[in-house]
């Protein structure tokens, strides 16, 4: 006999399921012959269709189950939903308290999401990302035995690398320019920032589209520019730009050779505008940059392109023999690495030289979320927590449902609805908050983030999932708690404590404070780091300078600015020369006459009102005179460069700049300054030597008199002088202020979510002790009978809250601890960890929760004791 | 009068289970309608008209009769009852009285 052929069983069990049981019999009788018979005729697979067709037919209400619970399920529901919307409604506060938790931490948790995401798309749109690499260095540092990773290369690698190791396809050098230049056509000037001097392979390695030009000649020939769309249209408006001429950067004339369409957002390449590299080439463009074309010079980007094949690992093992070919007087002290190009936007946070392009931070990304995720933890423990304390509340509900017939499953439905209705609310609440709240969110993270990306599909998906996850992660555990009472229950005069859930609550309970304390010490760790960084004495007074870009034509004019300017009486000092605090140096390998080796030291080109303008110290010698020419060869060191080189007497010595060059003597020594951001970098030896030559920038001492109108004086002076270009200026003190962008964003994030986490611990604090003093209601009513005073009752209560906050804080302290140190420990100059910020944080939450409990307590305490132990 | 009315296809269902008398089930009837009438009518479809007519009080109906075809289920049998016959009846008779009122000139031409 052939039994083996069946039908599909999932159609049965459906069908099943649905039909009177009565008419199953006969029904899946019917069914079974049906394609019993099929079978034979029609072969099986035909025949298992055939079933599953007719077994739909059967889905209608004729044959629908009426005795069973589908109808009656119905109304259960309803009234579920009813009693949960009037349970809501009779605790207000409850309900309240609850919504802002929830509310608080989806708006974090999705905001959060949305913004990692957005970071982890950046750069997503190049085809051919996953061959591209970008060159960095890893450069050991003498004089400090120190080393850093730069992205600084020379002009001459990529090139060699081509030529020398076939896995390397192509090579594309950019020089980025990160200030302003001017671009004029016919009467027309327009700034722009972001131009790039880069090689033509830029639009074959990157994907930004080409809207007009020949592609493959677009960067080829000396002088040509490349403009994105709507740089384009400011300059020449709805004429057709190719072929057209431009005058720009060190006033040399341009040709238009191509439209690029703008670069998105979401790319860490920004530019406006690509000017050839062949520009730059001696002997071939109108300009002869030899820093960028030599194999010394270290100061443009490269990037390779690799043979899909190719194993970067190899190719590095190889680079160490190419640099002593090349360069041997650098090959034991640069070491080039790779750099996938897909990894560049968001793990750079070691590598520095990184102007002009956009960069994120994979540490704060992950800071972000991990913040967002603990304050949604916080209030999802809050939730469980009130809805575990409403549990007297609920079990007579609970009793009399049971005695109707209700079963536990049933019950716990009634709970996770009542969670389900919760969280669609805060969703909706939060989501409505983000969009309302989005240019002030943007202005605090400094990113701005587009409108439409919170009703993506991805934020739609990841709302309904916050409201399916929660249910199940919230709402499951407290319905499976609160739905145990048993019938008996009811029948008992005074109802018991449900499940034993005291030590569970505790135990969310120091989750939370663990969570707060720990937040709490980051924000204060990193706002000292913060503060120690934009404090701490520089060297020089960065306060009321302002340093003025000097471009060409004021270039010729300079000594009619200096004049006209010190002709205010607020401008105490005019400084015009190479170098500036922010700008204007370079590094290089000097030999001190009569020292054993060699050391690398910064340059700068100064004149003698330098020291006066910024207010640096002499600590031996004396500073360049004014006008004096015969100082045109001398030098001032600083005092790292003595003490590095360890003279005791080194005014009069001598340094050479060539192993066999000529030598020039020492003048003064001044004490250290800073130069740069105090995250990244330590004092550097440094050599100041008297610049002649066209001055860079202008730094300018402004007294303490009336700053707007001495600025208007500066705009003034300099309208007259310069056709072409704006005024364009930075105050040092707020130069430096930007140098700690970063530290000040994570700075922001982490007060907001210590601030948030802070306000929901308390909140479930509130909601706790409230429910505390509930059920020691009458105990605290005799005890106040029996002469115990507020003192000795608020000390009862708040004991075991104290000790679940000391517990936390002995938790927080190592964990905060090794968190921060790992993160101080990438900044040149940071604070040592006192024990300030542990015990500071400790307090915050103590003095919160001891608050809250005492008044909750108070307030209870004072209750005529009468009133509550009349009840029985 | 209101109420008795049958509906065609029930007609059909009702006329086919009073010829089956003793096999009347499902496939059963939908077979005969097939063969008599030449309508495909899907089984769902009939047992549906079947639990109506049941409803009404039309049919009655028991379980018997397994085979191995159906996977040891029995049969689902039904039978007209006395007011299914009178309903049927009735129908005929309007049928009738009809028919006998037709001019033989109204089918000409």
């Amino acid at each position: 006999m052939k039994k083996e052929f069946h039908p599909p069983r999932w159609i049965y069990k459906i069908v099943e399921r649905f039909c009177d049981p009565y008419l199953w019999e006969g029904i899946s009788g019917d069914l079974q012959e049906v394609f019993h018979e099929n079978v034979e005729t029609k072969g099986l697979r035909k025949a298992r269709w055939m079933y599953i067709i007719h077994s739909i037919g059967f889905l209608r209400n004729v044959f629908r189950n009426k005795t069973k619970r589908i109808t009656t399920m119905r109304s259960i529901w309803l009234n579920y939903f009813i009693t949960s919307f009037r349970s809501l409604k009779r605790n207000k506060s409850y309900f309240i308290i609850n919504l802002i938790g929830l509310i608080v931490a989806i708006a974090c948790s999705l905001f959060a999401l949305i913004y990692i995401n957005d970071e982890l798309k950046f750069d997503q749109f190049h085809t051919k990302s996953a061959q591209i690499h970008r060159l960095y260095k890893h450069h050991l540092y003498e004089p400090e035995g120190t080393n850093h990773l730069t992205f600084e290369t020379s002009g001459m690698m990529g090139p060699t690398m081509v030529e020398e190791y076939p896995e390397v396809e192509s090579f594309l050098r950019v020089n980025p320019r990160a200030y302003q230049v001017i671009l004029s056509y016919e009467k027309k000037n327009v700034a722009t920032e972001k131009l790039y001097i880069a090689d033509s392979t830029f639009f074959e390695f990157f994907d930004f589209p080409i809207l007009s030009g020949s592609p493959s000649e677009l960067l080829t020939a000396p002088s040509s520019i490349v403009l994105s769309e709507s740089l384009a249209k400011s300059i020449f408006g709805d004429e057709d730009p190719i072929g057209k001429v431009v005058l720009g950067l060190n006033d040399l004339n341009f040709t238009v050779t191509g439209i690029f369409k703008d670069v998105p957002r979401r790319s860490s390449i920004q530019c406006n505008a690509v000017v050839s590299w062949t520009t730059t080439v001696a002997g071939v463009g109108p300009v002869s940059y030899n820093w960028m074309n030599n194999w010394r010079a270290q100061g443009i980007f490269t990037f390779l392109k690799l043979a899909p094949d190719a194993s970067t690992n190899e190719l590095v093992k190889k680079l160490p023999e190419m640099m002593k070919r090349h360069l041997p007087a650098r090959a034991d002290r640069y070491f080039l690495q790779l750099q996938p190009f897909e990894r560049m936007y968001l793990y750079s946070d070691d590598i520095k030289n990184k102007d002009g392009m956009k960069f994120s931070s994979f540490t704060f990304i992950l800071t972000l979320g991990i913040s967002a995720f603990l304050v949604f933890v916080i209030a999802s423990v809050n939730y469980v927590n009130s809805s575990l304390s409403r549990a007297s509340q609920t079990q007579v509900e609970v009793g009399i449902r049971k005695t109707m017939g209700s079963t536990r499953s049933q019950l716990m439905g009634r709970f996770v609805t009542e969670t389900f209705f919760n969280t669609t609310v805060a969703s909706l609440i939060a989501m409505l908050l983000l969009f309302i709240f989005l240019s002030q969110i943007n202005a605090i993270s400094g990113k701005e983030l587009p409108m439409e990306l919170f009703y993506s599909p991805l934020a739609i998906v990841a709302l309904l999932s916050f409201i399916v996850g929660s249910c199940v992660i919230i709402g499951v555990y407290p319905a499976y708690i609160l739905s145990s009472p048993s019938i008996s229950s009811i029948l008992k005069s005074s109802p018991g404590q449900v499940g034993s859930t005291g030590w569970f609550r505790k135990a969310l309970l120091t989750l939370q404070f663990f969570i707060s304390i720990l937040l709490l010490i980051s924000t204060a760790l990193i706002n000292r780091q913060t503060y120690y960084m934009e404090n701490k004495p520089l060297g020089f007074n960065k306060d009321q300078v302002l340093v003025i870009d000097i471009d060409n034509e004021v270039n010729q004019k300079i000594d009619v600015l200096e004049s006209e300017l010190l002709s205010h009486p607020n401008i105490e000092t005019v400084s015009s020369t190479r170098s500036a605090i922010g700008g204007g140096s370079y590094s290089t390998t000097v030999f001190p006459v009569g020292f054993s080796g060699e050391l690398i030291s910064r340059i700068y080109g100064v004149n003698a009102e330098f020291t006066e303008a910024y207010g640096i110290e002499v600590n031996m010698g004396r500073s360049f005179l004014k006008n004096a020419i015969a100082d045109s060869n001398k030098l001032i060191v600083n005092q790292a460069w003595v003490d590095f080189v360890g003279w005791e007497d080194p005014i009069g010595r001598r340094i050479r700049f060539d192993s066999d060059g000529d030598s020039y003597p020492i003048v003064g020594v001044v004490s250290d300054f800073h130069i740069y951001s105090l995250a990244t970098s330590e004092i550097e030896p440094m050599v100041m030597y008297f610049h002649t030559g066209e001055s860079y920038n202008s730094s300018v001492k402004i007294g303490s008199g009336n700053l707007k109108e001495t600025i208007e004086h500066i705009e003034k002076t300099w309208s007259k002088l310069s056709e072409r270009t704006p005024l364009n200026f930075y105050f040092v003190d707020q130069w430096f202020e930007d140098q700690y962008k970063k530290e000040n964003q994570l700075l922001k994030i982490s007060t907001i979510y210590s601030v948030i986490s802070i306000i929901l611990c308390g909140l479930g604090l509130f909601s706790l002790t409230a429910l505390l003093l509930q059920q020691r209601t009458k105990e605290i009513s005799i005890r106040r009978v029996l002469g115990a005073s507020i003192a000795s009752i608020l000390s009862l209560i708040n004991k075991q809250f104290v000790v679940i906050i000391l517990i936390s804080l002995v938790l927080a302290t190592p964990v905060a601890y090794l968190l921060l140190a790992k993160w101080l420990d990438q900044f040149a100059y940071s604070i040592t960890v006192s024990l300030f910020p542990f015990i500071f944080s400790g307090l915050i939450v103590m003095m919160v929760s001891i608050l809250i409990v005492s008044l909750l307590s108070i307030r209870s305490a004072n209750v005529n004791p009468s009133k509550n132990l009349r009840m029985e | 009068m209101k109420g008795t009315n049958l509906g065609e296809l029930e007609e059909l269902i009702l006329l086919a289970t009073a010829t089956l008398y003793d096999n009347a089930y499902g496939i059963a009837i939908q077979k005969e309608i097939k063969a008599k009438c030449n309508r495909s009518i899907s089984i769902s479809t009939v047992h549906a008209v079947l639990a109506r007519l049941e409803q009404k009080g039309y049919m009655d109906s028991r379980y018997d009769g397994m085979t191995p075809e159906r996977g040891g289920r029995r049969k689902h049998l039904f039978r007209v009852t006395k007011s299914g016959q009178k309903a049927l009846l009735q129908v005929k008779e309007q049928r009738d009285s009809f028919w006998q009122g037709i001019p033989t000139i109204a089918f000409e031409k």
